[in-house]
């Protein structure tokens, strides 16, 4: 869509219906839509279905809200920093959220065919292993021939989430898109959906995007609504802007252990700040913002 | 101490081994944790020239810090090339990932690996993060570097799920099922060097960390181990290994245990 709209973080969480099916951009510790996630749940959103690939934080944090009922999702671990993601572990454990497993090539892929308008991918993964074996509440696969070749493939159903939640560097006012880094699967995802929100750390000038094209990820025709938000993947990383905060994420994982350091860590970082910047302000305000900055010739 | 046998931790050891496995110009592909301290050392060493890809969407990384995530800056400082992770994990169906490195909760005699749940699927007693890449570089990389905490609870008969699936059941059940990549090559724990008996495709241990005894491995093993007829001792790390991962990883964030 042309002429993309510029919301508030407020406005365009609100635009986002409970029982919603999204995906989420982001990888690791690197650009994931965390300020939107925080919105989410201050709104209270509920029965939120995910179609995940690996932004395990940010929809560690959603589940740690709330706010989901159903994960369709390759990997939600916190690496070599702290291991496991506890509030999604635990709601597995806990039987609250219904989950279902795939590989990340076999995500992207399903997210990939959506992208492409097709019904369905083709991978050769999976075989063999228990991704095909349990299988919880879709028709989740399916062995095929090839017609051309006879060599026999594995289909996945194609995705198509209703909103993705797109974390990026920059845009222009009309939406288009520009990440620096990896892209991960932000270009899949954004693609496979109906609706698209992106959030950027700022606005350039179209001619700055003229400039740079091969940085261009999502063409604004692929961008519904767009938000201008400084730091808003903290404590994720954005790539040439500033880097992950290690401190902070230490905090957040410490805190999802028990249900009443997780309550605390809630009422002080999502529904005790007044708006992003109080936010900003809980998490060490200037000095740590300072801190992060990206070195510009390292990117981080 | 001498300046041949410096002293190091059983972590260490498994990464310089873990290193090792890297070969110069290979195209190896990286997972989370510990591998990305050994490719990182590899290409500090005898590896220069080995093109390092991660599934965040990045190829031939040349970092000067060593990375927590696959997706850390760290790693987009000097790489050459910014791709998707559906460009970078399908590099592994194209045929074209010589070596990949795997890690999880469990494996078993026949190296399958569980990174998924411990107990039933729907109701595990312990949910773990889930396959992530590694089910597409268990099926397709070919050759598999297995890296693991030697623990009797960790090497069970069986595992619970089978997320990355090594020779399934042994014998031919691996090329069977379909499977194009090798399959795992190596299982380097703190305690040995593994390997699968070509036929069988059951675990056997081929090397033995220094000061550790095959009575201690068979005891933190859930089943009976094969034993190569040329069994040797693991190959200590040398002391420059030792200075350029602890250059590396300023911080212990991998060596946690110095």
């Amino acid at each position: 869509m042309l002429n993309s709209r510029i919301l508030s973080l407020e406005e365009a969480a609100a635009s986002i219906p409970d029982k919603s099916v999204i995906t989420m951009g982001g990888f690791g510790v690197f650009l994931q839509p965390m300020a939107m996630v925080r919105e989410m749940i201050r709104q209270g959103k509920k029965d939120i279905s995910l179609l995940s690939v690996g932004e395990a934080y940010a929809g560690d944090l959603l589940i740690g809200g709330g706010c989901v009922k159903r994960i369709a999702l390759s990997s939600f671990g916190f690496e070599a920093v702290t291991g496991r993601a506890r509030n999604f572990c635990k709601a597995v454990e806990q039987g609250k959220v219904e989950v279902e497993d795939y590989s990340h090539f076999s995500m992207a892929s399903r997210l990939m065919a959506g992208a492409m308008g097709l019904p369905f991918a083709a991978v050769n993964s999976l075989r063999g292993s228990d991704l095909l074996e349990k299988i919880v509440y879709e028709k989740k696969f399916e062995k095929m021939k090839s017609p051309f070749s006879g060599e026999e493939v594995i289909l996945l159903p194609s995705a198509n989430p209703e909103i993705a939640i797109i974390q990026a560097q920059r845009a222009d006012s009309e939406g288009n898109i520009q990440v620096f880094g990896p892209t991960i699967s932000i270009e899949q995802q954004a693609k496979a959906s109906k609706r698209v929100i992106a959030i950027v750390e700022e606005i350039v000038p179209r001619s700055t995007i003229q400039s740079t094209p091969s940085a261009t990820l999502l063409p604004s025709l692929f961008v519904d609504t767009l938000v201008v938000l400084p730091y808003s993947a903290h404590p994720m990383s954005s790539y040439g802007y500033y880097d992950y905060d290690l401190e902070h994420i230490y905090t957040y994982t410490n805190a999802s252990k028990t249900p009443e350091t997780w309550k605390k860590y809630l009422d002080e970082y999502v529904y005790g700040p007044s708006d992003h910047f109080d936010y900003l302000k809980r998490i060490g305000g200037l000095r740590k913002i300072m801190k992060l900055r990206a070195d510009p010739l390292l990117g981080y | 101490m001498t300046s041949q046998t410096p002293f190091y931790t059983y972590d260490e050891i498994m990464l310089c081994v873990a290193s090792a496995q890297i070969l110069d110009r290979e195209v190896a592909l990286i997972g989370t944790g510990l591998p990305m301290l050994a490719a990182t050392l590899a290409k500090h060493t005898h590896a220069a020239n080995a093109v390092m890809i991660y599934e965040s969407g990045l190829i031939d990384t040349n970092p000067i810090e060593v990375p927590v995530s696959v997706a850390d800056p760290r790693i987009m400082f000097g790489t050459t090339t910014f791709a998707s992770l559906y460009s970078t994990l399908g590099l592994l169906q194209r045929g074209v990932i010589d070596v990949g490195f795997l890690g999880g909760a469990e494996v078993d005699q026949f190296g399958n690996m569980n990174a998924t749940a411990v107990g039933d699927y729907t109701h595990p007693t312990l949910r773990l993060p889930g396959s992530g890449g590694a089910n597409d570089i268990a099926s397709l990389a070919n050759r598999v570097i297995i890296l693991m905490k030697h623990e009797k609870r960790r090497f069970p008969i069986k595992v619970s799920y089978n997320t990355s699936p090594g020779f399934l059941n042994g014998g031919n059940s691996r090329k069977e099922a379909g499977l194009k990549g090798g399959g795992p090559s190596k299982l380097i724990s703190d305690l040995a060097v593994m390997d699968f008996e070509p036929g069988s495709h059951r675990m056997r241990v081929r090397s033995i960390h220094p000061g550790i005894t095959r009575e201690q491995i068979q005891d933190s093993t859930g089943f009976d181990l094969l034993w190569a007829e040329d069994l040797n001792v693991t190959t200590a790390p040398t002391k420059i290994q030792l200075e350029i991962i602890h250059q590396l990883d300023p911080k212990g964030i991998f060596l946690k245990n110095n």
